[in-house]
């Protein structure tokens, strides 16, 4: 894979998150209300609010505000959020690994499920299984995540079994079983929202794959169906994979935002959520940047993945 | 058609499911949907806020199908007085986000240049952010409630549906029928609104109907997370929230609500995936 195709991918992903930190900022700024009236609430005098507008840079021109805060925020130094009185770098790093450690077992999970049954659904097109899978995964699309982990609570908090905590977390360090119970409803309401999506991509990619000319040559030459499968279709019908999974793992953040929020789970979506309800804007940027940031990093990762599989992208690109 | 799309539509899996069935069950879903919200307005069996001290927590009965809340309200009334707010916030930023997305789709294909160029890197940066984020971000600026849900669902979606009328009209803006107008003289509105758009409308009635479940399950979300419809008014994802509390007591307060939702939002992809099967239209990309 060229130098040239990785730098020019991590060109346009730089350039997305320059836009994207200016439309958080746009959002936090442009909208009425700001910082001072969250700190101090709607009662404040005007003399206070002034005061502290001024403490906090926000009586400067808006082009120089939002320089400063890239510019801090390059440095890693997101400002000071208003209702935690802490930098907002500290306040994101506390939450943000308990995110990341939900996300890495649900793409993990979500992929040793989805893919195998997506590949099966396509090689069994049109029959019986195929259309119970599809089936499946049209309802796991359907299903909102909100509504799956109240469910699972239900079943497996709920009074007859009692198996599961139906809320808040346990550090690993401090008891691995407590902490295996704390995540397991968490991961699994996510392994379900994604791998309805996983599974029905996967299938339409391997579809392809096996309808094309390669294929049916491998195929007319006489090798075993399993050696065409295996050899041959495969591997570029996981490319697919691969590229979705990268794009939903957009979609997995939002869901995490709420599973977080279900099972009281200290994350960076729990975080999110209480800084919007509380206005604390200094934290919604630092924490929106972050996970814009993310997402890119997913993709470029994806693009790399996906080069590394099929050299055809990359020197096309 | 072309033999290419002929053998597209052999190769295509769904037409040997049954996929008109699609069209139909996602459009009586659809239909019920609407039908229900807007009965709800006028009329429900009991009013949704009177509260049965003896009768809290009840499971479904005779008199209380759905059974009754924590304070003994009717889940079917509430769920059905709510209809009204959940659907139309799905509907309303649906159609904020086409109201954005189609004049600026329409532009960027007929223009061109390098403002389109512009516009589609805003739009890929836009898209880099997670839509409920995206929605969050704009609620954290404008606060919560039942219209700023609306602006926020519709805002973060306007930039997929630019992207869609835009990859629809890119063609359209090059045929002939486009330069005949230009010849003879007819303004770029005109060119835009009448003789693009009617050729365009397909794919942009079928994301609008995919969006419309999804605006509807957008703003279930907000509502669930606190920051959508504010109490004491309750739409769907309000009476889920609500209802999570109280699940050990009884379960129809919220298995109710949370059915009622995820079928309105298979109504409305199903309507959205059957359409695009009727006018047809080749399935989305793999991206989507």
């Amino acid at each position: 894979m060229s130098p040239a195709f990785l730098l020019r991918r991590l060109f346009s992903g730089l350039l997305s998150l320059a836009i994207l930190s200016l439309l958080i900022f746009a959002c936090t700024h442009v909208l009425p209300g700001d910082a001072a009236t969250a700190i101090l609430g709607e009662n404040a005098t005007p003399e206070a609010l002034q005061a502290i507008r001024v403490r906090l840079g926000l009586d400067r021109p808006l082009t120089l505000q939002y320089a400063g805060w890239l510019a801090g925020a390059l440095r890693g130094d997101l400002g000071v959020s208003a209702t935690f009185n802490q930098p907002v770098a500290e306040v994101i790093g506390l939450h943000v690994a308990n995110s990341m450690t939900l996300a890495a077992i649900t793409l993990a999970a979500a992929a040793l499920i989805a893919i195998p049954l997506g590949v099966i659904a396509a090689v069994r097109r049109g029959k019986a299984l195929d259309a119970t899978i599809l089936t499946g995964s049209y309802l796991g699309i359907s299903v909102p995540d909100f509504v799956i982990a109240p469910l699972l609570i239900l079943v497996f908090a709920g009074p007859p079994l009692q198996l599961l905590p139906s809320s808040g977390y346990v550090p690993l360090g401090e008891s691995s079983l407590g902490w295996l119970a704390h995540i397991a409803l968490p991961t699994a309401t996510l392994t379900l929202v994604l791998i309805a999506h996983l599974m029905r991509q996967t299938r339409s990619g391997m579809i392809d794959v096996l309808a094309s000319e390669y294929v049916r040559t491998a195929r007319l030459k006489g090798l075993p169906e399993r050696m065409v499968l295996l050899r041959h279709a495969l591997r570029n019908g996981l490319t697919t994979s691969i590229t979705v999974l990268a794009l939903d793992f957009g979609y997995l953040m939002g869901s995490i935002v709420i599973v977080e929020e279900i099972f009281a789970y200290p994350g960076l979506g729990r975080l999110i959520v209480y800084a919007v309800a509380n206005r604390d804007l200094p934290l919604v940027q630092g924490a929106a940047l972050l996970i814009g940031a993310v997402y890119v990093g997913a993709n470029l990762l994806a693009d790399w993945v996906h080069g590394l599989l099929n050299p055809r992208v990359a020197a096309h690109a | 058609m072309s033999t290419a799309a002929v053998s597209s539509k052999l190769r295509d899996p769904r037409s040997r499911l049954g996929h008109n069935a699609y069209l139909r069950i996602g459009g009586a879903l659809t239909a019920a949907v609407l039908l229900v919200a807007v009965l709800g307005l006028i009329w429900t069996p009991y009013a949704p806020s009177a509260v049965d001290l003896l009768h809290r927590s009840a499971p479904p009965a005779a008199g209380h199908l759905f059974g009754t809340d924590q304070y003994g309200r009717d889940v079917l009334s509430r769920i059905m007085a709510g209809a009204w707010r959940s659907v139309s916030l799905g509907l309303a930023a649906t159609a904020l986000a086409a109201a954005v997305g189609v004049p600026l789709g329409l532009a960027g294909a007929y223009w061109r240049g390098w403002l389109d160029t512009l516009m589609m890197r805003v739009i890929d940066a836009l898209l880099s952010i997670p839509s409920l984020i995206f929605a969050l971000l704009i609620v954290a600026g404008l606060g919560t409630g039942h219209a700023q849900a609306i602006v926020a669902l519709g805002i973060a979606a306007a930039p997929r549906f630019t992207r869609v009328v835009r990859g629809a009209a890119i063609n359209a803006a090059e045929q002939d029928y486009v330069t005949a107008a230009r010849a003879r003289g007819e303004t770029t509105l005109y060119i835009q609104y009448r003789e693009i758009l009617p050729n365009v409308w397909p794919p942009i009635v079928v994301e609008a109907s995919i969006f419309a479940g999804f605006a509807l399950m957008g703003g279930a979300a907000l509502s669930f997370l606190g920051l959508g419809t504010q109490p004491p008014a309750a739409d769907w994802g309000v009476m889920v929230r609500d209802a999570q509390r109280y699940v050990s007591q009884s379960w129809s307060p919220l298995v109710a609500p949370a059915a009622t939702i995820s079928l309105a939002i298979v109504g409305f992809n199903l309507l959205g995936e059957g359409l695009r099967d009727r006018l047809q239209l080749s399935e989305r990309p793999a991206d989507e």
